[in-house]
């Protein structure tokens, strides 16, 4: 008997036929990672939760839209990216900016809290936090989903070569912010 | 190659999307450039240590909320579609179980029906052609 879990592809088309439990195995497969893309970007773990809930809840009612060659991963976190998006123009806290060359990866005027304890990894968190929007959700992606470029790309709807800029310029302005505690 | 180039081709490295002849390109550079050298060793410490966060608790009643998911969710347009075809089909099965029911139960009527009609003429007829004739001798 095999017992190989299914793969993100066949129980997607499982999904697509209708199979409800399909879609249960892919919520438990990716929930942790969603959620925790969403309290990253925004923060707030209500509004993480709304915003997970809704992805979960658009994998069920619009899964026919997932089209063949697009992981269900890279969809999902276009999903989850879009409802993160929708909070922050919903309560004023930063656009998504488009991306720049001449955009600072983030705001130099905000440095990094004094309020910060002296573990690394709580630096790196906050600072993390402190990266604009746009930066914030690539670097995330790659560092935390282990995506690909070319999956980042398609689930933030831009060009690879994009995704190379926003990785690099995430991770010099890390390191200019957390240079000190090196 | 200026600084940027080589901070750029890092980022590619610790993504393991550097060709390997830029690789090599790269190294020799960092042989040679305590700046960027500096920024690879703190770039590769931040990058290490990213991998070590730990996640935020999963909020526990997000799964009682998509429990529905396991019990069947009437927002999925595959349940939808179901459940309209599934209504009509059981009014269907129903009616048509009446329908058969009547037609069976007419039937048997008809069909029994006649003969202990006509036996009980016969058997009144017999009798009335009984009272009616005088018994012969």
């Amino acid at each position: 008997m095999d017992n190989t879990p299914a793969t993100d592809e066949t129980l997607t088309i499982q999904l697509k036929n209708g199979d409800l439990h399909a879609g249960s195995v892919l919520y438990n497969r990716h929930k942790k990672a969603v959620y925790s893309f969403c309290l990253r970007m925004l923060r707030d773990p209500t509004s993480a939760q709304d915003a997970a809930q809704e992805t979960f809840l658009k994998m069920i009612s619009k899964i026919q839209s997932v089209q063949q060659g697009t992981t269900l991963k890279s969809w999902l976190f276009s999903v989850a990216r879009n409802e993160v998006l929708m909070v922050l123009r919903r309560n004023k806290i930063v656009p998504m900016e488009p991306l720049d060359d001449e955009v600072e990866a983030y705001d130099p005027a905000t440095p990094l809290s004094v309020s910060m304890d002296s573990e690394l990894r709580e630096k790196i968190s906050h600072a993390i936090a402190q990266l604009k929007p746009a930066y914030r959700e690539a670097y995330l992606l790659r560092e935390t989903e282990g995506m690909s470029y070319e999956e980042i790309a398609s689930a933030t709807g831009t060009t690879v070569s994009a995704v190379k800029t926003k990785l690099f310029k995430s991770r010099t302005a890390l390191h200019a912010m957390l240079k000190p505690y090196l | 190659m200026n600084h940027e180039n080589i901070q750029q081709q890092i980022s590619q490295f610790m993504d393991n999307e550097l060709p390997k002849e830029q690789q090599r390109e790269l190294f020799m550079h960092l042989a040679e450039c305590e700046e960027c050298r500096e920024f690879f060793v703190e770039s590769k410490r931040i990058h290490d240590a990213v991998h070590t966060l730990v996640d935020e608790p999963f909020p526990a009643d997000m799964d009682r909320k998509f429990s529905v998911l396991r019990l069947g969710n009437a927002d999925h347009p595959y349940v939808a579609q179901k459940m309209l075809v599934s209504i009509p089909s059981a009014l269907l099965t129903v009616i048509a179980a009446f329908l058969i029911g009547f037609s069976l139960l007419f039937s048997f009527q008809t069909l029994s029906g006649p003969e202990p009609d006509r036996f009980q003429q016969t058997f009144n007829d017999h009798q009335f052609f009984n009272s009616q004739v005088p018994l012969r001798n």
